[in-house]
């Protein structure tokens, strides 16, 4: 039985977090609807800043006709597609690093270079060798593979020396090192790197529809902007707006799971 | 045939800025079933000879034999406990009691088997699918040594392994595990800051002296009381004191001449 204090204490604290939700409904709802009057009454020009309600009509005029889901379908999915190919090519890579300590410090200048150079540089390279549609990959890849290297050497590095002592004292060899406690031991890392990895894969395909494509809310967002349509440019960002926190849902989500999984605490 | 047996071994460490030499004209031999302790000041290389035995390191000079023969990489016949138990968080206790058989692809349900014997025997029976952050210090450093155990090592080379337990547990543990290796017929070699544990534990004490260290003497460890004493009655016994006192000059003898 708790005390009636103890209750109390829980009452509170359910209460504040209902404030909390309840006040950023309301931050959005205020927001939308100054920005809704500011346009009706002429504080701004609704020409440039469009308007909520109208935002709302053309996205339903948009999602009915189908090509509003289409390319937000295509956008996620080259950024999954970007995702996965970095975090295996990336974890792939580190693991190679690990494995042969003469590799990992001949290429580290390389990496440092390449983590720097600013990956929209590349565009029109990757246009050039690899066309319209897989520059894109290419570009998703490129700003989010190098980061994924970086942070799970990192996390390989974290993971204490003398666990590995005990594995070489049974005998290990490296593979075995590798499966049971080098990959097990970086879950952890593993989903750190997704999350950053969900935000830079995305900025990647994005530019790359700016550079190239023809499909895709990037694409939408420069068409939407040489045609002076700002509804459709911010529909499109609202789409990017939901996409991403979908994907960054579906990665806390993934967290869950391999917690509960591995028992990793923290 | 001496089950341990070190000739004339010497360990020097290479860095790039200069050359240490760790250990120097180490002569030892240790019987089978015997638990001797070594002791010395910090930092003299205590535990780089438990490396040395275990095949972990190969010696610049001299050789390394179990059984015999001489050892060249980590031995089937050697079980490593160290100061921290190390048990996987992402494996449950009997998983993580398996680690060394796996590794060494031993037959998994003779290992299983064993592994939910010695859990039983030594109190964890029921913690078998229990995660490592549920048990308590005291618990996971017996784990480990079962972990050791499941491998079915003839030798086990004990790396300060109560060391980081509070006072209470490290007095109980030490007793349960010397117990156990008692039990089990194991030669047992442990390594030690902690005086009163090397007396208590062991049939014989090493004195290693300071670097370039060798074994600057060894006591036999024997009491009126009889043979078999457990770490517990060893600590009442009525010599324990004198010869607690008598290697604590020894080492004091050795930290004052490195100052």
């Amino acid at each position: 039985m708790s005390s009636p204090l103890y209750e109390r204490y829980l009452r509170l604290q359910k209460r504040r977090q209902r404030m909390v939700l309840l006040s950023r409904l309301a931050v959005l709802a205020a927001f939308l609807g100054l920005w809704e009057f500011a346009a009706r009454w002429g504080w701004i020009d609704p020409m440039l800043t469009s308007r909520p309600s109208q935002l709302a009509s053309a996205f339903r005029e948009l999602a009915f006709e189908g090509s509003l889901l289409k390319h937000t379908w295509i956008t996620g999915w080259e950024t999954l597609v970007g995702i996965v190919v970095s975090m295996l090519l990336g974890t792939g890579i580190a693991v190679g690093f690990w494995w042969s300590t003469f590799a990992s410090k001949v290429l580290e200048p390389y990496v440092v270079v390449l983590n720097a150079l600013p990956k929209v540089a590349l565009g029109p390279i990757f246009y050039i060798w690899l066309g319209d549609r897989y520059s894109i990959y290419g570009m998703a890849v490129a700003i989010s593979i190098i980061v994924t290297i970086i942070m799970v050497e990192s996390g390989f590095r974290e993971i204490s020396k003398t666990k590995l002592k005990l594995m070489e004292s049974f005998g290990a060899t490296r593979g075995q090192m590798l499966r049971m406690v080098l990959l097990p031991a970086s879950i952890p890392y593993f989903i750190a790197t997704l999350k950053v990895n969900v935000g830079l894969t995305l900025v990647g395909v994005v530019m790359g529809e700016f550079l190239s494509s023809k499909a895709g809310l990037g694409y939408l967002i420069i068409y939407g902007g040489q045609v002076f349509q700002m509804t459709l440019v911010m529909v499109s960002i609202a789409m990017l707006a939901l996409l991403s926190a979908l994907l960054y849902g579906v990665v806390n989500l993934l967290e869950l799971l391999a917690r509960r999984r591995y028992h990793h605490e923290g | 045939m001496a089950h341990i047996e070190l000739n004339e071994v010497g360990l020097s460490y290479f860095t790039p800025k200069q050359e240490t030499e760790a250990l120097r004209d180490v002569n030892l031999s240790i019987g089978r079933g015997e638990f001797i302790s070594i002791v010395g000041p910090s930092g003299c290389g205590k535990s780089t000879l438990l490396s040395l035995v275990s095949g972990m390191l190969a010696p610049t000079k001299g050789r390394v034999r179990i059984d015999g023969e001489g050892v060249s990489g980590p031995s089937r016949k050697v079980g490593y406990m160290l100061q921290h138990d190390h048990l996987f968080e992402w494996r449950n206790v009997l998983n993580n009691l398996l680690v060394g058989a796996e590794i060494r692809r031993m037959d998994r349900g003779r290992a299983r088997r064993k592994a939910l014997e010695l859990l039983e025997r030594y109190g964890l029976g029921g913690f078998a699918s229990h995660g490592p952050g549920q048990l308590s210090g005291g618990m996971r450093q017996r784990v480990a040594l079962i972990r050791t155990l499941v491998a079915e090592p003839d030798i086990l080379l004990l790396d300060e392994p109560f060391s980081a337990l509070d006072y209470q547990t490290r007095l109980k543990l030490s007793d349960e595990v010397h117990r156990i290796i008692k039990e089990q017929g194991k030669t047992a070699v442990l390594v030690t800051h902690d005086l009163s544990e090397a007396i208590s534990m062991a049939d014989r004490v090493m004195v290693m002296s300071q670097r370039p260290s060798t074994i600057s003497a060894v006591h036999e460890i024997r009491f009126e009381e009889g043979v078999g004493l457990s770490p517990w009655q060893k600590r009442q016994a009525s010599g324990y004191n004198d010869m607690f006192n008598a290697i604590w000059k020894e080492l004091d003898g050795h930290v004052v001449s490195a100052l």
